[in-house]
């Protein structure tokens, strides 16, 4: 267990660090964005008065950090709600947007910029075209990506506002079309909160909240934010757990129902594993999954056990450069089939051997 | 960068430090072939690699971006200060404003350098913390300084950088020694050098100079209130001027009489 994951799991044991621990765990937790969260769980647990202060003001600092890109969020999804009710369209807030409206804890330090929303397949082209008059305008992207974008994702190539520079995902469902598990984006639940700033907003409910955040991390292939995002899950499900003591097997129940609960599996057995989220294993049996073998479930524990920890000099390893070679190649196929996945690879490749040439040849005529 | 750095005391293994800093030549061609330096900071690499003999340089100016962009427990403006018979003063101005110049003069005629780029002001208390480190100065302020200064230790230069040619300055050993103290502000004074001009200093109204100060500000907008309310108290408690100048040696006795009263 790296220091950081025993922190997060105990934030009263940071009384009892030693100066070189200290300079251990501010890189750690620089390296893994969690600065500002770990600021927000000393206070929780009441630690934060007992942290010299050279030691503390880094934490602060991350969070002070964190408040005003929030207040930025908040701000972008104001403007994005009222655009959007003028053409009818009552977006759904999705990951880091949706705990903040939401204001759950979990948004607490946590360094975005990013916004993401899901709206109607079919009113996709209408709500671009709209948005466009606000100031969000598509980057800039080479027609084999727009393509790429259209045909087989869920969602448009991201829009960026001109002034503002926020980044805005706008998505019609929570997985590619091309991954087998997709699901049709009509049956996820929904729910209303209401934030002072700009009233009701619609967020996907308590449980599909989870089951999104778990098709998301799990689907991805890279992991540089991994452990912030799981520490995300542990922190979602220990929140709605303490509200409702059912939670975890509702969670599961409703994981079966929309198919994804081979998503739901790897965050409850990696959320207990690294970040000791109360989960009984008498909640996880019922996931309707295939048996693994011990053999598949060991190589799967020895991925992601060494994927979900800072990246930083102190905890590089061979097991973890391998754990990060097998997860990337794990998040493409996942995306899509091989059939289709080897000719977008290549055709990326070219682009890219493309753009180098290019690139070089533009430095020699600066030259 | 031995000669600069001579008066500083190196920690010890296993003290806590703010900001792990590396700078490494990168394992790839450009490691030989116009050979290139990369800044690490915490493992990370937050800029482009710069030629290997800017290396220094580089060491610096990510020095000060570490702490602009960290220290946010500061309200942070990008200023000279200096401080003379407990009084400090904040030199906030932009780039190509004669800051730094008035600054290094200033500290080579028995003033007390904090910093040359950063001031920080504790938000709890108001007060000025030190930052202490060589003085970066660019192109004429260069030859400038050395005449001024005969004595005064400077590194090489720096040529073709994306400041034009830069030298940093070493800081005075009174400066490096008392860098631990903290003090209070007394003046804010926006300088400005105008060539041929007459030193003259004028007082600036403090609304006037709450926004020049939020120009100057690298964290302003992080800090949201809690920068306002340190702004609201920086200004209530200085008296701010507006200053321009051409001679040295007149800003100088200028500045030494404003401290003496």
């Amino acid at each position: 267990m790296t220091l950081l994951t025993s922190i997060l799991i105990t934030p009263k044991g940071a009384v009892d660090l030693t100066e070189a621990d200290w300079e251990l765990l501010v890189r750690q937790a620089r390296a893994a964005n969690l600065l500002g969260r770990l600021d927000y769980l000393f206070i929780q647990n009441d630690v934060a008065k007992d942290i010299n202060q050279k030691y503390l003001w880094h934490f602060n600092a991350a969070k002070t950090l964190s408040d005003k890109l929030m207040n930025n969020v908040l701000r972008e999804i104001d403007e994005l709600t009222s655009a959007l009710k003028e053409i009818g369209v009552a977006p759904v807030l999705l990951k880091g947007a949706a705990y903040q409206a939401a204001g759950l804890p979990c948004c607490q330090g946590r360094l975005m910029s990013d916004i993401d929303l899901l709206v109607n397949k079919a009113s996709l082209d209408k709500v671009q075209s709209h948005l466009l008059k606000f100031g969000w305008v598509s980057m800039p992207i080479k027609d084999y990506d727009q393509q790429y974008y259209r045909k087989w994702m869920h969602e448009i190539p991201p829009l960026k506002h001109a002034t503002r520079q926020t980044t805005l995902d706008v998505h019609h469902n929570i997985l590619p079309l091309t991954n087998k598990n997709t699901i049709d984006a009509s049956r996820l639940g929904f729910r209303k909160v209401f934030h002072e700033w700009f009233g009701e907003v619609q967020t996907l409910n308590p449980l599909d909240t989870v089951i999104h955040s778990s098709v998301h991390l799990f689907t991805e292939s890279e992991f540089d934010n991994g452990l912030r995002d799981l520490s995300d899950l542990d922190m979602l499900i220990r929140h709605f757990t303490s509200t409702n003591k059912n939670y975890v097997n509702e969670l599961v129940i409703r994981a079966n129902e929309l198919e994804l609960a081979d998503y739901l599996s790897l965050t409850l057995r990696y959320t207990k594993m690294v970040l000791n989220t109360p989960i009984t294993p008498k909640a996880t049996s019922s996931l309707n999954i295939k048996h693994q073998s011990r053999l598949s479930q060991t190589f799967w524990d020895f991925c992601f056990m060494n994927i979900f920890k800072p990246f930083h000099s102190s905890t590089q390893s061979w097991q973890m450069r391998v754990a990060k070679f097998i997860l990337y190649w794990r998040g493409h196929l996942l995306r899509m089939p091989l059939k289709l996945l080897i000719p977008h690879l290549i055709r990326k490749s070219y682009m890219q051997i493309k753009d180098m040439f290019n690139d070089m040849h533009e430095n020699k005529n600066n030259i | 960068m031995y000669k600069l750095y001579a008066d500083y005391t190196l920690l010890e293994t296993a003290t806590f430090s703010d900001f792990q800093i590396v700078l490494r030549r990168p394992f790839n061609f450009r490691r030989w072939f116009r050979p290139q330096v990369d800044f690490y900071f915490d493992g990370r690499k937050p800029f482009k690699p710069l030629p290997l003999k800017q290396a220094y340089a580089m060491l610096e100016w990510g020095l000060n971006w570490c702490i602009a962009n960290h220290a946010h427990h500061f309200l942070i403006l990008h200023s000279a200060v200096l401080e003379k018979n407990g009084k400090s003063i904040i030199l906030p101005a932009p780039q190509g404003s004669g800051k730094s110049t008035l600054c290094a003069a200033l500290a080579g005629k028995g003033w007390r350098l904090f910093s040359d780029e950063l001031a920080l002001i504790s938000l709890k208390s108001g007060e000025l913390y030190p930052c202490t480190k060589p003085i970066n100065l660019k192109n004429d302020s260069i030859n400038i300084i050395r005449n001024f200064l005969p004595e005064s230790i400077n590194s090489n230069l720096f040529c073709d950088t994306h400041k034009g040619t830069v030298s940093l300055f070493k800081a005075t050993t009174a400066s490096v020694q008392s860098s631990q103290k903290i003090s209070k502000p007394t003046f804010v004074i926006f300088p400005k050098f105008i060539k041929n001009s007459d030193t003259e200093l004028n007082p600036l109204s403090e609304s006037n100079a709450f926004l020049m100060l939020i120009e100057n500000s690298f964290n302003y907008d992080v800090l949201g209130g809690k920068g306002f309310i340190a702004m609201c108290e920086l200004v209530k408690g200085v008296d701010c001027f507006e200053f321009s100048y051409s001679k040295l040696d007149e800003a100088i006795s200028l500045f030494d009489e404003l401290v003496s009263q």
